[in-house]
C-alpha cells in the first residue's frame, strides 16, 4: 500500500516526466508533422570542424546569404553591429539559392506568406583566401552554423569541405527546411548534388 | 568517523603522559591502547568495496555502449536514433516506478532522480544533433536545469541538488538568454534555494554536504545576478556578513572547521572586500551598464533573499559586539546612497576595520576562543599591511601614523598586562 507521501511522489513524478518529454517531444512533432510544410531553402557555404561536449563532433558552417539587391539595408542602426540580430524575409534567386528580400528588426512582425529567419547579423565581412587577397561579402550571417557528424568522418569532412569552398568550379550547398513560424531544421549538406555523407563513405572506399 | 579517529590518535599520543602521571594504571593504560588500535585499524565493511566495484563497473559498460553507438550512429536512420535517444529516459521511468511503487531507499531515490535528469538532458540534446538546430550553452543549460528541478523535490535528492548547483555555473556563459540573464541566474539559484534549507536544517544526515552548496549557490548568485547591474558592495558585504553570522551559530554549536564552511569562507570573503574597500575609493561608485530593469530587479532580489533567508538568524543569537560589528559591514556600503564621497566611504571603512578587528581580538580574549581572537588579529594584520603600501598617502603620515599607533598599542599593552597583574589573574 503506497503512502500518502509516495501517492504524491508518483502523480508529481509523472506530471514532470510528461513536461521533461514535451520538450523534445514537441521539437520532433513540429519537425515531423508540421501543421504547414516546410519552404526548402539552398545556402552556400563555407566550413571548419570544431567539438561540442555536449552533442558531439560538428562541422561549423559560415552561411552568409546575400541581399536580393542592393536596397535591402539594415532595418536598425546604432553603434552595436557587432551584437545586432534582425529577422530575415527569404526568397529564391534564379539559381535556387535563398536571397534576403528583407530585414525586419528582432521585434518586427515577420510576414506569413513569406519565409524568414530570426536571429540573423547583417553586415559585410571579410574574408581572405588562400593567396590572402580580401573579399568583402554583404550578407546576412544566418543562424544554422552546425551540422552534426560521426567522430571517423569529421576530418575527412572538413578537409574535403575546405577543398570544395575554395574551389569556384564545385559546391557546397546546405539544405535547409524553413518552417512557417520562423523554425528551421537542417536537411542536409550537398557537396557537388550528393549529400556529404554520401561522399565522404565513397571516397573512404 | 574522521573527527572520532583524530580522537583516539590523541588519546594515543597523550598515553605515555597520563601514564607517567598516574592518571592512569598500567592496566587500564594497556586496556586503552588496545581499544584504540582497534578502532583505527577499522577497515570499511567489505560489501561497500563490492558495491563501488560494482558501480563503477557499470558506469563503464554504460559509457562503453554510448560510444558504441555513437561511432555507428551515422548508420541510424533517423526514427533509429531517436528511439535509441529514448531509450534512457524509458529506463528512468522504469526506475522511479521501481523506486516509489516499491517504496525503495535513499539510494534508489538518488539515482532515479539522477538517471531522469541526465536522460531527459540526452535526450534534448540528442534531438538538437539529429535536426541540427542551433541554439546555444545557456539556452540548452537552462532547459535542462528547468527540467530536472521537480526531480530534486520528488526524489529529495542531495546527488541532483548538488548536479544542479554546480551545472547553474554554466548559464554564466550567458549567451543565447537575452536581456534577461542575470534574472534567469536569479531564478535558477532561488529555485534550488527551499531544498538546500531542507538539506540544511535539523538532523539531516546531508547538512553538512549542503552547508557547501549553500555557498556555491551564493557565489553563483552574486556573480549571475550582479554581472552588469546592482550595487556590487552592497550583496557583497550582505553575504558576507550574514554568513558570517550563520558560521557562528554553528561554530557555537562545536561544529568543526569542515563542517562549518560558512564561517571560514565568509571570513576570507570579508577580509578581501574590506582591503578592497580600505584601499580603493572607487570600490564603492554603482556600476549600472544593464539594459533591462528586470536583471536590476534580479540583482535585488537575490540581495533581498540573501538578508532574508539569514536575517533570521539574528533574533536568535546574542547580540554581543561582535555580532553588532558584523552587521555594521551590511550597514556601511549604504552610505553611498546617503551622498558620502568615495574617499570618506574609503575613510570610514579603514575605521571600521581597524574596529572591527578590535572587536574580535577583545572578543575572543574574553570569551576564550582563538578562532575569534585569531580572526581580529587577520583583519588588523591586513589592514597595516594595506596601509603600509598605500600609494595615496605620503611616506612621512604614514611614518608618523605607524609610530604613534605603534606605541600606543605597547603602551595599552603595558597598562593591560600591569592591571591584570595586579587583579593576581
Amino acid at each position: 500500500m503506497l503512502t500518502k507521501p509516495n501517492i504524491l511522489r508518483l502523480v508529481s513524478y509523472i506530471v514532470f516526466f510528461a513536461a521533461a518529454l514535451y520538450f523534445p517531444g514537441r521539437t520532433v512533432y513540429n519537425f515531423e508533422r508540421p501543421a504547414v510544410p516546410p519552404v526548402e531553402m539552398r545556402f552556400k557555404l563555407r566550413a571548419y570542424d570544431p567539438y561540442d561536449p555536449l552533442r558531439g563532433r560538428y562541422l561549423a558552417l559560415n552561411v552568409i546569404c546575400p541581399p536580393k539587391n542592393d536596397k535591402v539595408k539594415s532595418s536598425t542602426s546604432g553603434r552595436e553591429t557587432a551584437v545586432r540580430r534582425e529577422t530575415a524575409v527569404l526568397e529564391k534567386d534564379r539559381d535556387g539559392f535563398a536571397v534576403v528580400s528583407e530585414l525586419l528588426p528582432s521585434d518586427g512582425v515577420p510576414p506569413t506568406d513569406k519565409p524568414f529567419v530570426r536571429n540573423v547579423h547583417f553586415a559585410v565581412f571579410v574574408t581572405l583566401d588562400d593567396n590572402k587577397n580580401v573579399t568583402e561579402i554583404r550578407g546576412a550571417e544566418m543562424p544554422f552554423d552546425r551540422f552534426y557528424l560521426n567522430e571517423p568522418l569529421a576530418k575527412p569532412a572538413e578537409k574535403l569541405l575546405r577543398e570544395v569552398t575554395r574551389d569556384p568550379k564545385r559546391s557546397a550547398v546546405l539544405v535547409v527546411d524553413i518552417h512557417r513560424d520562423g523554425n528551421w531544421a537542417v536537411k542536409e549538406l550537398l557537396v557537388d548534388g550528393k549529400p556529404l555523407r554520401e561522399v565522404l563513405r565513397a571516397a573512404a572506399k | 568517523m574522521s573527527y572520532n579517529k583524530d580522537g583516539l590518535r590523541w588519546l594515543l599520543a597523550e598515553m605515555p603522559k597520563l601514564r607517567g602521571r598516574g592518571v592512569l594504571d598500567d592496566a587500564a593504560a594497556e586496556a586503552l591502547t588496545k581499544y584504540c588500535h582497534d578502532e583505527l585499524d577499522l577497515k570499511p565493511p567489505p560489501w561497500r568495496f563490492i558495491y563501488t566495484l560494482f558501480y563503477i563497473g557499470t558506469g563503464m559498460i554504460a559509457a562503453g555502449i554510448v560510444l558504441f553507438f555513437n561511432y555507428n550512429w551515422d548508420f541510424f536512420s533517423k526514427p533509429q536514433r531517436l528511439a535509441i535517444a529514448a531509450i534512457p529516459l524509458a529506463l528512468a521511468f522504469v526506475s522511479a516506478m521501481i523506486t516509489i511503487l516499491g517504496q525503495k531507499g535513499q539510494l534508489w531515490r538518488e539515482f532515479s532522480a539522477v538517471l531522469t535528469s541526465v536522460a531527459a538532458a540526452t535526450l534534448i540534446g540528442v534531438v538538437g544533433q539529429i535536426y541540427h538546430t542551433g541554439g546555444t550553452l545557456g539556452q540548452y543549460v537552462s532547459l535542462v536545469l528547468l527540467v530536472s528541478l521537480p526531480f530534486v523535490y520528488i526524489f529529495n535528492s542531495i546527488a541532483l541538488t548538488t548536479l544542479y548547483s554546480f551545472g547553474l555555473f554554466l548559464l554564466l556563459s550567458r549567451s543565447g538568454l537575452g536581456p534577461m540573464r542575470n534574472f534567469y541566474c536569479f531564478l535558477g539559484a532561488f529555485g534550488i534555494l527551499p531544498m538546500l534549507h531542507i538539506q540544511i536544517s535539523g538532523d539531516n544526515p546531508n547538512r553538512v554536504w549542503a552547508r557547501y552548496l549553500m555557498a556555491v549557490i551564493a557565489v553563483f548568485g552574486l556573480i549571475g545576478c550582479g554581472f552588469d547591474g546592482g550595487y556590487a558592495p552592497l550583496s557583497c558585504f550582505a553575504l558576507a556578513g550574514t554568513m558570517i553570522y550563520a558560521g557562528w551559530r554553528l561554530s557555537e554549536r562545536h561544529e568543526t572547521y569542515l563542517r562549518n564552511p560558512w564561517l571560514w569562507m565568509a571570513f576570507i570573503f570579508m577580509l578581501t572586500l574590506l582591503g578592497i574597500a580600505s584601499t580603493y575609493a572607487g570600490f564603492f561608485d554603482a556600476y549600472d551598464s544593464t539594459e533591462n530593469v528586470w536583471n536590476v530587479w534580479a540583482y535585488w532580489l537575490f540581495t533581498g533573499v540573501v538578508l532574508a533567508t539569514n536575517i533570521r538568524l539574528f533574533p536568535k543569537s546574542r547580540l554581543d559586539a561582535k555580532r553588532l560589528a558584523t552587521g555594521l559591514a551590511v550597514l556601511l556600503p549604504l552610505l553611498y546612497f546617503c551622498h558620502v564621497p568615495p574617499a570618506t566611504m574609503k575613510i570610514v571603512f579603514n575605521v571600521y576595520m581597524g574596529v572591527y578587528g578590535g572587536v574580535l581580538m577583545l572578543d575572543g580574549f574574553k570569551r576564550g576562543r582563538l578562532l575569534t581572537y585569531n580572526g581580529g588579529i587577520m583583519m588588523v594584520l591586513l589592514l597595516i599591511i594595506c596601509r603600509f603600501f598605500d600609494a595615496d598617502l605620503g611616506v612621512l603620515p604614514r611614518a608618523i601614523a605607524f609610530v604613534t599607533i605603534g606605541a600606543v598599542l605597547i603602551a595599552a599593552n603595558f597598562i593591560f598586562f600591569r592591571k591584570r597583574f595586579r587583579e593576581g589573574r
